[in-house]
């Protein structure tokens, strides 16, 4: 198979992806766990073609062409999931709708309602990120596991270098 | 080299972003990105097509895997921004906190108030004329676009 076949194959795989989603999935993929498993699912039987592609025969060329198509994955499922968590139920897409009905006054008199979204999932979070290992239960609080003083320092990393200090 | 050089490009992206951020620290990051980061893959689009042409695997894979990169970049300080997970993982590197206190710096009001803040400071929303209204707050026409953006992915994606 030459590299432009293979990358035909991939394109038109990830163009099954949508076609699937649009007119078979749409209704099922609900949630956030859902939505990643159909992506995973994807990413991980491109990733098994690429390797097998360029297993077949090692050429710098066969690598490069494993290389585009799994980037070109990544792209279309990264913006995929963006649009899609974007467009989920958010603080500034509701203020959006009630600047637009004409009921928006301050964020303190709407705030009451909009800190409904906020609260019920505050206390999951905490549970969810000790689940994952970042944070760790004391008898004084909450700190960092060990896990999640790398993952801070990742985080730290990537507001100081574009200069990002405001956080929310 | 195509594969080096994708890596090379993005850590130039970064750092020539990391610096403007701190020459014009008031301009929208995203965009500064975008700016930066394009001329630079389009320069590394020309680089690696005279060297391999621009039908060659190399060339396509040296520049989309750049393109993915910087989204990745784009979507990783996005989400420390934005991600309150990402920003109690933060808080906690100074120390230990208790669980009231984590209640009350993650207060949802305040949450509302820096997303209401920063509607008005990105040009989304603004006050109405006074006059013999109430005050309160209306969208911009670039407020009823995003709107407009978003409720059509909402019906795209089935969230209603």
């Amino acid at each position: 198979m030459s590299a432009a076949k293979f990358l035909n194959y991939g394109v038109a795989a990830m163009a099954l992806h949508v076609i699937a989603y649009m007119l078979v999935c749409r209704p099922k993929l609900r949630t956030e766990t859902a939505i990643l498993a159909f992506h995973v699912f994807l990413a991980l039987a491109l990733f098994v073609f690429a390797v097998i592609f360029v297993v077949l025969s090692i050429d710098e060329e066969r690598w490069a062409a494993a290389v585009a198509l799994v980037s070109v994955n990544g792209i279309y499922s990264l913006t995929f999931l963006e649009l899609w968590t974007l467009s989920q139920i958010s603080y500034s897409r509701e203020l959006l709708v009630r600047a637009k009905n004409g009921k928006l006054r301050s964020a303190s008199s709407n705030a009451d309602e909009l800190v409904r979204l906020g609260n019920e999932k505050r206390s999951a979070r905490l549970l969810s990120l000790r689940s994952m290992g970042l944070l760790a239960s004391t008898e004084h609080g909450w700190k960092l596991g060990r896990r999640g003083k790398l993952v801070a320092a990742v985080l730290q990393l990537l507001l100081w270098l574009p200069n990002l200090r405001l956080r929310g | 080299m195509w594969f080096a050089s994708s890596f090379g490009a993005l850590v130039t992206s970064v750092l020539l972003h990391a610096a403007a951020a701190r020459i014009a620290p008031l301009r929208n990051r995203v965009v500064m990105f975008l700016l930066i980061g394009t001329p630079i893959g389009l320069m590394l689009a020309l680089i690696n097509a005279a060297s391999f042409g621009w039908t060659s695997a190399k060339t396509l894979a040296a520049v989309v895997f750049y393109a993915f990169l910087c989204e990745l970049y784009l979507f990783l300080f996005t989400l420390a921004l934005a991600s309150i997970s990402a920003n109690l993982l933060i808080t906690l590197r100074g120390g230990a906190m208790r669980q009231e206190d984590i209640q009350e710096l993650y207060d949802s009001r305040s949450m509302v108030a820096i997303r209401f803040n920063r509607l008005i400071s990105t040009g989304l929303i603004c006050l109405r004329s006074a006059g013999l209204e109430a005050e309160g707050y209306e969208l911009t026409a670039r407020g009823e676009r995003l709107l407009g953006a978003l409720n059509a992915l909402r019906r795209t994606f089935r969230h209603e």
